[in-house]
């Protein structure tokens, strides 16, 4: 049932993308998401191509990956298009069919906000492709620890969201197998009226609320059972470890961003 | 009802790097009115298998028949739904699927969809209560506020109030204390020989298999690998050690008995008190061979 869904999108490998250090990846995706926003000539979305070009072939990830993770987005990149390439009325006009017409400078900026989400998706996914979701959770929790002194819960926001990311499978077990029990007793999930498809939502939410209600206490009863304490200093099992080869594509990535920001126009 | 498996694969996550064959040409038959035991290794396929014959799963090749329907890989969610209204299915912890107010609004989902006569069904609960064990009292209750054992007793009986033809149970008794196992498999049984239902269990435990079912099939990586009468599949220790599948405690005993006292039973499949006659007669019989 969701055989096909990958879970956080991570896709197992060892690629230089998979080894390389999840702090590394993260900051570089950050200074590129810059750079796309900087961006405003097509020499620029040229060479930030060519960039992600060369960081998808680093990461051995088949293509029909980021085709499927794009899919849902492909609709709105369309659609910001046209928005952009209606309504902005300025320049020569290219084309006119009927009632519309698009301008020439309408069209370029359609075409550069396409290409902005569409490099957008793309490194983000090559990211989460090649990043475990832990590995990403103790990246954010470094990144964010230094806002400790204003109060903010880094430590605990990171816990949050790895236990949530730890139990994304184990709810999609668990759904699967209460749809599974409940379709066994006749429900009907994809057809047959609303009403029928109603209750046979009803029958699959209510025992998944009970259960994740129950393994949420089972498990803040197992933490504090063995003094799991919120304030507390602690070392991980597994640690980041940053290479050379992390602070060389960080580098990369300030050199290209820096190269980018001088061909602006 | 009778159930064929004519070369079953099935292959989960297929096209993606985590693509794991689950079946690989299954071939199998279950008799209408049999008790059939399967057992095997976690992993070797025993769930993947059961799920085809009331359609949870589709075969990617073969054909599944239940009594008069088949599908294959091209069946479409009618034929599969036909297939499904005669069996019925106990889950592994059961009791996860309860969600009504009331029991006895559980106890109805299943008939409900199947579309039975409610009225009759209804007349029916206290006496289905009462065989799983527990009493009409419970009716009017809220399934969360019972106990584990009586949860699952609910949700069995959830499972039978549509009177299925085949019924299937995947581990039905895992997480209960002895006695509740020994309970809800005597109930098993008396079902099935009430009502002639072909029944299917996946068990881990040997003791069960051989004491409820008349045939045991054993499966590993995807494909069976042994199948017949209980007797049968004890005689073959070492094959089942092989599989890391753990002989019953009572072979065992006779085992260790013919080595220790230079004796052969009958058979391995003795119930106790049939044990205890037959080395009484081998010991005399070795006594008169020694006396000449
Ligand atoms: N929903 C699923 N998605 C992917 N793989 C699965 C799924 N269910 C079972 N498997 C795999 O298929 C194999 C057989 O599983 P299963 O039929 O559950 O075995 P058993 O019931 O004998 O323990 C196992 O290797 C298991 O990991
Ligand atoms: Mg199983």
């Amino acid at each position: 049932m969701f055989e096909h869904v990958i879970i956080g999108q991570y896709l197992p490998g060892r690629s230089i993308l998979h080894r390389m250090d999840a702090r590394a990846k993260l900051a570089s995706v950050f200074f590129l998401i810059a750079a796309i926003f900087l961006t405003n000539s097509w020499t620029g979305y040229a060479v930030l191509g060519g960039a992600a070009a060369v960081i998808y072939l680093s990461s051995g990830v088949p293509f029909r990956y980021i085709r499927k993770g794009m899919a849902p987005i492909f609709l709105l990149v369309l659609f910001t298009f046209f928005i952009h390439a209606l309504f902005t009325r300025e320049g020569d006009v290219l084309l006119s069919l009927g009632a519309f017409q698009f301008y020439e400078d309408g069209v370029i900026q359609g075409l550069f906000i396409a290409l902005r989400l569409l490099l957008l998706v793309f490194l983000t996914s090559l990211l989460t492709l090649t990043t475990s979701p832990i590995e990403l959770t103790d990246a954010m929790e470094q990144f964010l620890s230094p806002l400790n002194r204003f109060r903010f819960p880094a430590h605990d926001v990171a816990m949050m969201m790895s236990i949530a990311i730890r139990f994304i499978p184990t709810l999609m077990q668990e759904t699967e197998k209460i749809i599974k029990a409940q379709t066994a007793r006749g429900a009907d999930f994809s057809k047959g009226s609303l009403k029928d498809r109603a209750q046979a939502f009803v029958a699959l939410l209510v025992p998944l609320f009970v259960r994740s209600f129950k393994r949420a206490e089972d498990l803040a009863y197992a933490m504090e059972a063995r003094g799991y304490n919120s304030g507390a200093e602690r070392t991980k099992l597994r640690q980041l470890i940053w290479k050379t080869r992390d602070t060389a594509a960080c580098v990369l990535i300030v050199v290209l961003v820096a190269a980018l920001f001088l061909l602006r126009e | 009802m009778k159930v064929l498996l004519k070369n079953i694969e099935h292959t989960y996550m297929k096209k993606t790097p985590f693509e794991k064959k689950a079946l690989a040409n299954v071939n199998v038959n279950f008799e209408k009115g049999s008790f059939t035991a399967i057992i095997g290794h976690t992993g070797s396929g025993k769930s993947t298998l059961v799920q085809h014959i009331n359609g949870l799963l589709k075969p990617h090749s073969g054909q599944v028949t239940v009594g008069g329907h088949t599908i294959d890989a091209k069946s479409k969610r009618k034929q599969i739904k036909a297939l499904r209204e005669h069996t019925g299915m106990v889950f592994q912890y059961p009791e996860h699927q309860l969600f009504e107010e009331t029991v006895e609004k559980d106890l109805l989902f299943g008939p409900r969809n199947a579309g039975k006569e409610e009225a009759r069904t209804k007349k029916r609960l206290p006496e289905l209560l009462e065989l799983v064990g527990l009493d009409k009292s419970f009716l009017e209750r809220s399934p969360f506020e019972l106990s584990g054992g009586q949860m699952r007793r609910v949700a069995i009986a959830g499972v039978l109030a549509v009177e299925p033809k085949v019924l299937i149970l995947d581990e039905p008794t895992a997480g209960l204390d002895p006695q509740g196992q020994e309970e809800i498999l005597s109930l098993f049984k008396t079902w099935q020989q009430q009502y002639q239902t072909t029944t299917i269990m996946i068990t881990h435990q040997m003791e069960e298999a051989a004491r409820l079912a008349d045939r045991i099939i054993v499966m590993s990586e995807g494909q069976i690998i042994m199948e017949g009468p209980p007797s049968v599949i004890y005689e073959k220790q070492a094959e089942l050690q092989t599989l890391h599948l753990d002989v019953p405690e009572q072979v065992k005993v006779l085992k260790q008995i013919e080595q220790e006292m230079g004796v052969t039973f009958s058979s391995y499949h003795l119930k106790p008190e049939e044990a205890a006659v037959e080395l009484e007669k081998r010991l005399q019989q070795k006594k008169g061979d020694t006396d000449v």
